[in-house]
């Protein structure tokens, strides 16, 4: 781990996921160079875990690996989500090696068959087909957001996984938000889910033409306070031009940002 | 009746001027004159040496510089190997006080006048002495004609001490010592180097790895790393003839841009610190700036893209390193980098200033194709565009600035001057 330099002047490859720290520090999930990035808060950036190789960690799913392995030496095959859990642990899904890798301290430890808050924080996937897309911590619970299948399931205490049903965001990666309230906000296709007691349900489905867009397929999300979800379409996905939207609570949508030439 | 120490310095200085220029009829006139000649002085021994280097390399074909950048210009015959702080000229009690390239130690109970005691017309100096009564009393300033006299080596340092009166030309450091009394030869036998003329002098930098590097005003500049940084929104204290560094281990970031007026004339404070006090131009005692000169030293730093001048003053208060940095779009600010120990850390600090890195690119950016989203602490708005190899953040007001990549796909940084 080094201070690479100036974050505005470093190269990225196809960054995905992010995470911001109390701290301030900004994470990135540089999916592009198999590696996560960490952006200090004086605006300088430094490689926190992955060494750039694409290869399977060294220990075999849901087993306890060696807790005190060095994150940038580690292999870190294509992640895609962060998300902060409990303890400041920062959690990173891998979906090309179907992985959660848990970092604390610069430490790297892989999942493990029990949750946080037992020492050290592991997570064993719910079956061995599960893409990991997105994962979000919610009051002390861990979402993951597979892409093969499309399912969202919920880490129970015991380590063990519940399917709450499909969920299947548009052409995107780390596409779950945590709210206020413990609850979820995740994509189906031209929806945004809620999912509070392990229930989904549509929050709002943008179907009604939206100020200045046609169309709008959400690829990214996020909670903003306490009263407005924040959604985002990439042109590259087809639907409609790189935009960007707020849902109040009361379902108003003020649209925050279109791409003017409409083009991706 | 006591005379009054200003009197006393200002009587022998009229003497003096009386036999070197008798067309001068005061103090005035004839320290305003020899201030323009000095810096005309000064002016031409540049080219003249410029012009002998010249000649050398043509004649002989080789090339020795003895004063590079930095180092003290205006007497070139000086080897910045042989500057250095001689601490042990200091005898056990007293104190040392620094003026440019000059340093001189007196009884610890002495005290200090600056030009202010004298007018603007002295064109920098200081006058040392007890504060009553002064029998005794060494003054250190910048030269006007040089009386002839006899050589002498004081601490390794050529000295040309005048058979008529006291006082002591220093050709190396281009100063003037006057004293008088019994304690005043004693003074001029400490005469060495002082941190500022160490800082300045010729050589590759040395920045220690450890040390921490701070930003203000577009400016960076690196400063032991257990040093404590004081921001600093109001200006407390108003000490003549400019703030002094605060004490030992602090760096103050003064950001008040007010304009206070300070009472004329005073004793500075003796005790060397080895802080550093960064101020706005212009937000200093009214008027104190305006009588410094930054013409010494002057060079060009170049970094992140943009040049930065650092101007050195040619006659600044005692005890501190006072230099001014100009950045295009950045207000011009002022250094006072306290003078200290054997210069080292002066020297250090002095070398680290460059123009910082600006900490994000605010301009027009617009998204591509954004994707995943995430909030901070205080609710910015960040997001990952891919198509742009970006992380982005939506400002409050509808813009964008670029939070990570430079919009190339690969990995790594370019350091471009950076030290972390």
């Amino acid at each position: 781990m080094g201070r690479d330099g100036p974050a505005f002047r470093a190269e990225l490859r196809d960054p995905q996921g992010l995470a911001v720290a109390l701290s301030r520090a900004t994470y990135i999930a540089d999916f592009g160079n198999n590696r996560v990035r960490e952006v200090l808060p004086d605006g300088v950036i430094e490689t926190v875990a992955g060494n750039g190789t694409t290869g399977s960690l060294p220990y075999p799913p849901n087993e306890q690996g060696p807790p005190h392995r060095l994150a940038t030496g580690e292999p870190l095959n294509g992640p895609v989500s962060l998300s902060f859990g409990t303890h400041g642990v920062l959690w990173i899904a891998l979906v090309n090696g179907n992985e959660l890798v848990a970092l604390q301290g610069g430490l790297q430890v892989q999942a493990v068959s029990n949750p946080p808050p037992a020492a050290p924080p592991s997570a064993a996937l719910p079956s061995s087909g599960c893409d990991p897309g997105s994962i979000a911590w919610s009051d002390n619970s861990l979402y993951l957001d597979c892409t093969d299948p499309y399912e969202l399931y919920e880490l129970q205490g015991d380590g063990s996984w519940v399917d709450l049903g499909p969920l299947r965001p548009h052409d995107a990666f780390s596409a779950l938000a945590a709210g206020p309230n413990g609850e979820v906000y995740g994509l189906r296709q031209n929806e945004l889910v809620r999912v509070s007691n392990r229930t989904l349900a549509t929050f709002k489905a943008f179907s009604a033409p939206i100020p200045h867009l046609e169309y709008f397929w959400p690829g990214g999300v996020v909670v903003v306070g306490d009263d407005a979800v924040d959604l985002d379409q990439a042109s590259g996905s087809g639907v409609g031009p790189s935009s960007m939207i707020s849902v109040s609570v009361a379902g108003a949508v003020r649209t925050l940002f279109v791409r003017s030439n409409g083009q991706g | 009746m006591i005379p009054d120490p200003t009197d006393e310095v200002r009587r022998r200085l009229q003497a003096s001027a009386a036999v070197v220029d008798p067309l001068a009829d005061s103090l005035e006139l004839r320290t305003a004159h020899l201030a323009r000649r000095t810096r005309r002085l000064r002016g031409r021994q540049r080219v003249a040496l410029v012009v002998a280097l010249c000649l050398s390399v043509s004649v002989a074909g080789t090339l020795v510089v003895l004063a590079g950048r930095g180092g003290p210009t205006h007497e070139p015959v000086v080897s910045p190997a042989s500057v250095r702080v001689d601490l042990a000229a200091t005898p056990k009690g007293w104190m040392r006080v620094d003026y440019a390239d000059t340093q001189i130690s007196v009884p610890s109970s002495w005290t200090a006048r600056t030009e202010i005691d004298f007018g603007s017309t002295l064109g920098g100096g200081i006058m040392l002495g007890p504060s009553s009564p002064l029998s005794t009393f060494a003054a250190v300033n910048t030269p006007a004609n040089p009386e002839s006299g006899t050589t002498q080596i004081i601490n390794g340092i050529t000295v040309r001490v005048s058979s008529r009166s006291s006082l002591a030309f220093v050709p190396a450091m281009n100063v003037e010592i006057a004293w008088g009394g019994s304690l005043g030869r004693r003074v001029l036998d400490t005469l060495t180097w002082s941190p500022e003329a160490v800082a300045l002098a010729s050589g590759s930098p040395a920045i220690p790895p450890a040390w921490r590097r701070l930003s203000f005003s577009g400016v960076s500049f690196a400063v032991p790393s257990e040093w404590k940084v004081q921001p600093e929104s109001d200006l407390l204290a108003c000490y003549p003839p400019l703030s002094i560094p605060p004490s030992d281990g602090t760096v103050v970031l003064n950001t008040d841009q007010r304009t206070l007026i300070c009472s004329p004339a005073g004793s500075i404070r003796f005790d060397q610190a080895s802080g550093v006090d960064v101020n706005l131009r212009g937000s200093l005692v009214a008027g104190a700036e305006s009588r410094y000169t930054f013409n010494k030293d002057c060079h060009t730093v170049r970094s992140a893209g943009t040049a930065l001048k650092v101007c050195v003053s040619s006659e600044p208060p005692p005890d501190i390193l006072l230099l001014e940095t100009t950045l295009a779009g950045h207000q011009p600010m002022v250094f006072s980098i306290g003078q200290f120990g054997d210069g080292t850390v002066d020297r250090e600090i002095y070398d680290s200033i460059e123009a910082a890195e600006p900490q994000s690119r605010t301009a027009t950016v617009e998204p591509e194709e954004p994707g995943p989203m995430a909030t901070g602490p205080q609710g910015q708005l960040y997001f990952s565009d891919d198509a742009l190899n970006e992380v982005l953040e939506r400002l409050p007001d509808g813009t964008f600035r670029v939070i990570a990549g430079d919009g190339r796909a690969g990995y790594g940084a370019r350091r471009a001057g950076f030290q972390g």
